[in-house]
């Protein structure tokens, strides 16, 4: 009972340190940026038709990128790394440190991998490898939501949270294939999302073990970005519709966890649809309070 | 959206946890959401009028822009033409509102003509569609957007 409130706690800890420096990123580039206008992509049919494209697009191509062998995972996970933490520091960093940034955060989680083993070890003498891989991706998903949250208004993002739900559970339970990603990330160590140690403290640890893949949960960037890629949405209209939609993403985090550890043995299972599910809701509490 | 497999790294694919009637619920709370969300909400919590008429036929309406803590919210706000948008000095100090220059007229598009006083209110009347950009003349980093729609 202990290890599972720990591992809650863990799990909390990293969610909310991402949602609010993402909900702060789109604050802060929205008063950067004035007065360059961003015109937000309105859910048309022919937006959503598009969407569903790329959707199905994204799929066969991550598939097959998952095949191909684990250099393309890390490849493709820096420059997400890249993207999301350069966007992240350009919010406090002027040219060319904000890129600067963004690269040591790119190749920080890849050092930290057992793939990388001397590298690997070298780092983790100093630095607790957990820490630092989380703390990427804390930076890395936060900026990548705050930047497509700002690109659409908040009725797309919700359209886009409730079809990535449904194709979530058909991606678990039917065709399986979120599954086999996961495992193929990793195998080859390029995780994009929080390794969650079971208890708080092994976040800090150093040394060898303390990556060890067999000790840690994942909890993928999907399930911790979408939610925030609404709330990033709503910040140019109103910040603390914002925080709400955060407050209460955090709450689905707490239904997702209890969903998991109901289950009567270890079974993947797909996460964003519960999050997702009291985003919305908090989106629509937001909309009934008049935030 | 893979979350919490690595526990699961040995187990081999097995029937999923919950039953099929929860995942339907949950596909079902969420199209009734996104429904709600639709009717309710339009454009999002803060495209909700401050005053409005009947809407049989448009009729312009009435938005408010608080200035406070050094920003303006709603930083974005999506309007029609003929719309009225009131800025209220809610902050600590006046304010000077002045729209970027018209690239024709070399003027502000619109401005306060002075300091709004704290407490105090400048409303303008957007007769033409267009993206208006605008500031506080104290401090440019301080701006917003009115981004109105044509009749």
């Amino acid at each position: 009972m202990a290890q599972r409130t720990s591992l809650f706690i863990t799990e909390l800890f990293l969610y909310a340190a991402t949602v609010a420096v993402g909900i702060w990123v789109a604050f802060r580039h929205l008063t950067l940026k004035l007065p360059t206008v961003i015109q937000p992509i309105e859910p048309t049919p022919e937006n959503i038709l598009i969407f569903g494209v790329v959707l199905i697009g994204f799929t066969v191509l991550i598939v097959r990128t998952a095949r191909l062998g684990g250099w393309s995972l890390h490849v493709a996970m820096a420059l997400a790394v890249l993207v999301g933490a350069q966007y992240v520091a350009s919010g406090f960093l002027p040219p060319p440190w904000h890129t600067v940034f963004g690269a040591v955060l790119a190749v920080a989680p890849l050092l930290s991998r057992s793939q990388y083993a001397r590298a690997w070890r070298f780092v983790s003498r100093f630095a607790p490898p957990l820490l630092l891989h989380n703390l990427a991706m804390v930076v890395a998903i936060a900026g990548v939501s705050a930047l497509l949250g700002s690109s659409l208004t908040p009725n797309g993002a919700v359209i886009m949270l409730a079809a990535l739900s449904v194709y979530d559970i058909i991606a678990v339970y039917r065709t399986r294939h979120m599954v086999a990603i996961a495992e193929r990330m990793m195998i080859s160590g390029a995780v994009f999302g929080f390794l969650v140690p079971v208890r708080f403290s092994h976040l800090f640890d150093t040394g060898e073990q303390a990556g060890d893949m067999d000790r840690v949960m994942i909890l993928g960037s999907g399930d911790i970005g979408l939610p925030l890629v609404l709330a990033s949405s709503v910040v140019s209209t109103s910040v603390p519709s914002a925080a709400l939609i955060g407050a209460f993403s955090l709450a689905g985090l707490g239904l997702t966890h209890w969903l998991f550890m109901s289950q009567r043995e270890a079974m993947p299972m797909a996460a964003l649809p519960p999050v997702a599910m009291m985003s919305i809701l908090g989106y629509l509490a937001a909309i009934l309070i008049g935030l | 959206m893979e979350s919490f497999t690595s526990l699961l790294a040995s187990a081999k694919p097995k029937e999923p946890h919950a039953p099929v009637n929860f995942w339907v619920l949950i596909i079902l709370s969420l199209v009734c959401m996104v429904a709600a969300i639709r009717f309710l909400g339009e454009s999002g919590p803060a495209d909700a009028p401050v005053a409005s008429g009947t809407p049989s036929e448009r009729a312009a309406r009435v938005y408010t822009v608080t200035y406070k803590f050094g920003v303006f919210s709603p930083t974005n706000l999506r309007i029609h033409a003929g719309d009225t948008v009131t800025f209220r000095n809610e902050g600590p100090r006046s304010v000077r509102i002045a729209g970027t220059l018209n690239p024709r007229t070399g003027r502000p598009e619109f401005d306060s003509n002075g300091p709004v006083p704290v407490g105090s209110s400048f409303a303008f009347t957007f007769a033409e569609g267009g993206v208006f950009a605008y500031h506080n003349s104290e401090n440019e980093q301080e701006a917003g957007v009115i981004i109105v729609r044509a009749p």
